[in-house]
């Protein structure tokens, strides 16, 4: 494989993106609505009125699921539950947003009539594919890490305790945000990549790469309402699982790559 | 040596066959025109022998190397000029040179050299580092062909290379695929320009899902065409047409004005008589042309059988 080439077709897709002004404000929008919207919330927390909140089931959940929490306030506990929810976006977005940009420098190509010519060129499956699931993925990655440590100095600013922002912030959340987001978002693109050579219609792609969401969604909810426990150890396992399939998928996405299908099936 | 020879190439797309049986040879060195209507599978034969999409049927050998075999290799070897310039809109002339260059594994260096060198040929220097977006037609397509020859392809597919350029740019387009030929490259030219074929082509074929025809232009026009002669007479035709109607070989005689068109089935063999009787008769003669059939005749009646 030529790194080269590779590198080539990176810049080149990032080049085509500068001018998708619509498309970059999508990938920074929902970032900043997720880093700030919860810290607004953290701040404004001190006003609450604790009265209705003080049996809900979710603050019951939580103080079942972590015995450590029984001690906090309502306010805190209330604190941790918001924290949770926008903590698991994260997670989430790096998986949605390059599948976006990879759907989008699929059918940009097509629409333009440019793939021809690159197909043309003696670069292979490998290096073309790798070169825009970077391309798609750097962006998103980038985007969630920079607003990711925005969120984190956010809530540990903002938390009524150490208890709090230690919860939300847990090491097994900073193992699926550092590693098993990105690994999910590079099998949500590959898959995007390769159906889009499947598929007549590359919105479909994205739709179907987009179910690899599901299992982050699935732990994520199943701690907050406390059927798993999301330890460290769990953590590493899922990142693990996630790692193979990511290489799976790659492994398909370059093997069963259309080159042909995606010249001539798309109108 | 042949740049390409395919024997019994079909491709097949569910129940339509967009290509049938092809088999040809072309020669390295050649311009080989490939005429046809839209629809025809042209495109489809180029996209198979650019090693982008694989025949359902036959084989085929481009550049010398064999078709499914080494497609990388064929793909070093050709350079492809597409229906419509097909460029990265966004980025500059160079930009976009710079890019397919060392896609085609140029160097930095000689990727630039090779840009600057085509650029200046086709008059793109000057604005080679504005958006090829804000470039004309004639433009982008002068870009795009500058593309498809950076890496100095042994065979190059051009398709309509001269559309969109005004007659000047055409002319110069025209200039350079013959100084291609000379340098030893060949050419494949898909064109719906039945003049420019003609006068550019060393073969021809004429092509709707199977091979209609191959030749040389001559001799597709001789051999699909009715052959005639042209005479221009002082006085009207009408007084001498019964003259020639008379002769044996004669096949039809047009009288129109001053001027008898006469069909006969070989003109060379036959004209020294006719031309001869007519001046025994006293015709008076001022002009004698043979009247051929253009290549767009022979092509618009092979393509209507």
């Amino acid at each position: 494989m030529n790194f080269r080439k590779v590198w080539l077709l990176v810049r080149k897709e990032w080049f085509e993106l500068r001018g998708e002004r619509t498309l970059l404000v999508t990938i920074v929008i929902f970032p900043l609505i997720f880093t700030l919207l919860p810290i607004g919330l953290m701040i404004g927390s001190t006003n609450w009125t604790t009265s209705n909140n003080s049996n809900s089931q979710l603050t019951l959940i939580l103080q079942a699921s972590n015995p450590l929490l029984r001690d906090l306030s309502v306010l805190e506990l209330g604190q941790i539950i918001v924290g949770q929810q926008f903590a698991l976006m994260f997670l989430i977005l790096p998986t949605m947003l390059p599948a976006v940009i990879a759907a989008y420098s699929i059918v940009g190509e097509k629409t333009r009539r440019t793939l021809e010519p690159l197909l043309a060129t003696p670069t292979t499956t490998t290096e073309l594919l790798l070169g825009k699931c970077i391309a798609a993925l750097m962006p998103a990655l980038v985007c969630n890490g920079m607003f990711g440590i925005v969120f984190i100095m956010g809530i540990r600013a903002t938390a009524l305790s150490p208890m709090v922002h230690e919860t939300i912030l847990s090491s097994a959340w900073a193992i699926l945000w550092l590693l098993a987001a990105p690994l999910i978002a590079l099998t949500s693109v590959a898959l995007t990549v390769w159906m889009s050579s499947r598929v007549n219609d590359p919105r479909t792609a994205q739709q179907l790469a987009s179910v690899f969401i599901l299992p982050l969604f699935v732990l994520m909810l199943g701690q907050m309402v406390g059927v798993v426990v999301l330890s460290p150890g769990l953590a590493l396992m899922f990142v693990i699982g996630a790692a193979v399939i990511a290489g799976i998928t790659l492994l398909i996405a370059v093997r069963f790559f259309q080159r042909e299908t995606i010249l001539t099936r798309w109108r | 040596m042949n740049a390409i020879e395919t024997i019994g190439l079909t491709r097949r797309f569910g129940p339509l066959t967009a290509v049938d049986d092809l088999t040809l040879t072309i020669k390295q060195g050649s311009i080989f025109g490939f005429l046809g209507p839209n629809g025809a599978g042209k495109t489809t034969t180029v996209r198979m022998l650019a090693a982008l999409i694989a025949p359902s049927q036959g084989s085929a050998r481009v550049a010398g190397y064999a078709l499914g075999g080494d497609s990388q290799q064929i793909r070093r070897s050709v350079g492809i000029l597409t229906e419509t310039p097909s460029l990265y809109e966004r980025l500059s002339a160079w930009d976009n040179l710079i890019l397919f260059g060392q896609l085609y594994d140029l160097s930095s260096k000689l990727a630039a050299e090779r840009a600057t060198h085509y650029l200046k040929l086709m008059a793109l220097w000057d604005r080679c580092h504005e958006p090829v977006g804000a470039f004309s037609k004639g433009m982008r397509q002068r870009v795009a062909l500058a593309r498809a020859l950076l890496h100095e392809p042994q065979i190059l597919f051009l398709d309509e290379p001269t559309s969109g350029l005004d007659p000047e740019a055409a002319f110069n387009v025209r200039g350079l695929i013959q100084d291609l030929r000379a340098a030893g490259h060949t050419i494949f030219l898909t064109t719906h320009n039945l003049k420019e074929a003609e006068d550019l082509c060393d073969l021809i074929a004429i092509f709707r899902a199977r091979l209609i025809a191959l030749d040389t232009p001559s001799n597709l026009r001789a051999r699909f065409g009715e052959r005639g002669t042209l005479i221009q007479l002082r006085d009207p035709a009408a007084t001498w047409s019964a003259i020639a109607s008379g002769l044996p070989f004669v096949q039809r005689v047009q009288v129109d004005d001053y001027c008898l068109t006469i069909t006969s089935s070989d003109p060379d063999q036959h004209n020294p008589a006719l031309v001869s009787a007519l001046a025994a008769a006293g015709a008076p003669i001022q002009y004698v042309t043979p009247l051929l059939k253009t290549l767009e005749q022979v092509y618009l009646e092979l393509i209507n059988v």
